[in-house]
């Protein structure tokens, strides 16, 4: 070895201020923990205050006098009220209209979750696979934009549209050379009518909720499928739709709840201005509407209340399936 | 297992050339390693011999058929992705039988299926993996999972294995462990594999021969010792070799027969072929290894005075860093003997074999080369 100079420096010298304090040390903080906490906590509440108001205010104040007064007979324009126990359920059971409007509930509910499942799931595969990146904005826009236009308003242009002489929907129905429908004043089409308009002005929302799902699914494992020769069928059925169950069971449940409350899009095309919502001859008289009706037109707020408490179970009933059912079937990664 | 033949192959995307045509020629049961940096259409050359990729330009043939247009699923290739791609929903079974299950097999359903179970059970068998069949993805280990992603890929008989870096989510003694394991399955099965990494250590260990990648574009090929040995280019220097290749362009000067690069460097006249204009600039490029004190290297094709400012004692070895030439302050890397009594700020000079020094042209970066030369010169 040949050294032309030989350092000055002591071989175990560091760089200054290297090592001066031990690794990953930080500076503690001079308060106590429990002062600490509280700030935090205080912190917190602070946060959580203007939301747990609103919601105290509007729905948990609410929803508690609704259970009150369902064991009451009690009215907005009824001076006397007296506490009758379970009379108001007792009544409600006996009342053939609201047995009515339970099946009719339940018939709009088994249509409409299929329907919206499967529409909303197959646009959204069509938005994902065919549409570009460049307009798959444009698409999305349009498929959501029915969502954010105010239902009433949306209605009214559906009772145009099913309009027995005029309508579009007629129109359609005499070009395909099928028989033309009554629809809104038909006892058989009129539930039909509105579950098209509800179909429509919700599907927007669950078909992005889809995509969003769609999005999830990793990239690697299609193309994976692809190389293990899995035709298209296939890998829907196998890759795609199992990673998308716990959006479909979302969508399912919110669907349900949507269906079970269904109000305003019934209210407006079956004439709910005019004071005869829910016709013909109560074909379209869902819980929700006979509640608004028994509440606000014959002043009965307690079996109203009652009414919500019974159709409050029953959606309740139906989540705790579904989430029974999905513990089994829906795939959490 | 096939031939893999690639002609002039080109991938853009708009105005971006991704893979910029690419000539390879792979042999039945070769194990051809794509090497090169992030971004240097490595991956995407890869995937469009899988087919995940369109084509933009050039062939691709398996056999001399041309697979340009046919769908993945019909060019009986098995690929293992860098996250290992399992099926998440499906157990270990599920994941090796899905491909199987896949495709058409002659036979009654009953003895298809009974010859799928035992396809999966000697392939479960064969990776070690048998006793977490029944498991999720979710309940594997890391090194698991990357043997199930190998026996998906491996149980349909592909005629070429494709892999994308398959080692990177491993941890460094799980990987040493796995490719170790790759070695020994590519001996037994002999599949034409084609594997992508920019991991080095891996290109060189695994691969019959090593294909260098910079922004699309092929360097070099060559077995693993050749890249090394005879780099055909400063990145192939500086990317091949930890730490890379030290590359210094200096000033050639010939003085009485003596041939010096900037003040710190001089080098055995047999390099004069290679260097005539006297004051022409070269890119001189020593591997920190191939430094020896002067004393120790009989014929030095290159002698060096280096200044060292920092010295690393790395158990086995020091590694120093320093500059070479007073004038230009060019940065170099050696690497000694733990015993060697260097330290920082020592002016050291040291020796290299002459078979160890490389010379680049400076402006184009390739490799100068006796045999070229003298082809030249004739």
């Amino acid at each position: 070895m040949v050294i032309l100079e030989r350092s000055s420096r002591p071989p175990t010298e560091t760089a200054p201020g290297v090592g001066a304090l031990p690794f990953g040390e930080t500076k503690r903080s001079v308060l106590p923990s429990w002062l600490r906490h509280a700030k935090d906590r205080l912190a917190a509440y602070g946060l959580l205050f203007p939301a747990i108001s609103v919601f105290t205010v509007f729905f948990y104040i609410p929803a508690a006098y609704l259970i009150y007064i369902s064991f009451f007979h009690w009215g907005i324009l009824s001076s006397a009220t007296r506490f009758v126990g379970l009379a108001n359920f007792r009544t409600l059971f006996h009342q053939p209209l609201f047995l009515h409007s339970l099946v009719t509930t339940a018939y709009y509910t088994v249509v409409m979750i299929p329907a919206t499942v499967l529409l909303a799931m197959g646009i959204a595969l069509v938005l994902k696979e065919a549409v570009t990146a460049r307009r798959g904005g444009v698409w999305r826009a349009a498929v959501f934009l029915p969502h954010v236009t105010p239902v009433v308003a949306t209605s009214i242009i559906w009772v145009w549209i099913f309009n027995p002489q005029f309508g579009l929907a007629n129109t359609v129905l005499r070009f395909l050379h099928l028989p033309a429908l009554n629809w809104l004043e038909s006892v058989h089409w009129a539930l039909p009518a509105v579950m098209i308009d509800s179909l429509w002005h919700s599907l927007g929302l669950y078909v992005i909720i889809f995509l969003a799902g769609l999005s999830n699914v990793p990239r690697d494992l299609l193309e994976v499928a692809r190389l293990d020769g899995a035709k298209r069928h296939r890998i829907f059925h196998r890759i795609v739709w199992p990673l998308l169950s716990p959006t479909t069971f979302f969508v399912t449940i919110l669907a349900t709840v949507n269906s079970w409350q269904a109000f305003s899009q019934i209210y407006a095309m079956t004439g709910g201005p005019h004071g005869g919502a829910g016709g013909p001859a109560f074909a379209t008289t869902t819980d929700a509407l006979l509640v608004y009706q028994t509440a606000f037109i014959y002043d009965h707020f307690s079996l109203a209340a009652a009414m919500s408490l019974v159709l409050f179970g029953i959606i309740l009933l139906l989540t705790l399936v579904q989430k029974w059912i999905s513990n089994r079937m829906v795939f959490y990664r | 297992m096939a031939r893999v033949g690639i002609e002039k192959l080109v991938k853009t995307y708009g105005e971006e050339t991704v893979v910029d045509h690419v000539t390879l020629g792979i042999e039945e049961g070769e194990f051809v390693v794509l090497l090169g940096p992030s971004g240097c259409g490595k991956t995407t050359t890869l995937r469009m011999i899988a087919g995940l990729e369109d084509i933009t330009g050039g062939t691709l043939t398996f056999d001399d058929t041309v697979m340009n247009n046919v769908p993945p699923d019909r060019r009986n290739v098995g690929m293992v992705f860098q996250n290992y791609a399992l099926y998440p929903h499906m157990t270990v079974a599920e994941n090796l039988s899905f491909g199987l299950l896949s495709q058409r097999r002659p036979g009654r359903r009953r003895d298809v299926r009974r010859e799928i179970r035992n396809l999966v059970s000697q392939t479960a068998e064969l990776l070690e993996i048998e006793h977490v069949l029944d498991h999720r993805p979710k309940q594997l280990s890391g090194g698991q999972r990357q043997r199930v992603a190998l026996g998906r890929a491996l149980i349909r008989q592909p005629s070429v294995f494709l892999m994308d870096e398959p080692l990177s989510n491993l941890d460094a003694n799980l990987r040493d462990r796995v490719r170790m394991e790759l070695a020994r399955l590519h001996d037994r099965f002999q599949v034409t594999t084609v594997y992508v990494t920019h991991d080095q250590g891996e290109a060189l260990t695994l691969a019959d021969r090593v294909v260098v990648m910079n922004e699309g574009k092929i360097c070099q090929v060559g077995t693993p010792a050749e890249v090394y040995d005879l780099p055909a280019d400063t990145f192939v220097a500086h990317f091949i070799g930890t730490p890379g290749m030290n590359l210094w362009t200096l000033p050639c000067e010939h003085r009485a027969g003596e041939i010096s690069l900037g003040d710190s460097v001089e080098l055995s006249r047999e390099f004069g072929l290679l260097l005539d204009a006297s004051g022409e600039r070269v890119t001189l490029g020593i591997r920190p290894e191939h430094f020896a004190p002067v004393d120790d290297v009989k014929h030095p094709g290159a002698v060096v005075t280096i200044r060292l400012e920092l010295v690393e004692h790395l158990g086995s070895h020091l590694l120093g860093h320093g500059h070479v030439g007073e004038a230009e302050k060019q940065p170099v890397v050696v690497r000694l003997d733990a015993s060697s009594p260097l330290r920082q700020g020592d002016i050291a000079r040291l020796a290299t074999p002459a078979r160890s020094v490389h010379l680049f042209d400076a402006e184009s970066g390739s490799r100068l080369d006796f045999r070229d030369r003298a082809l030249a010169t004739a």
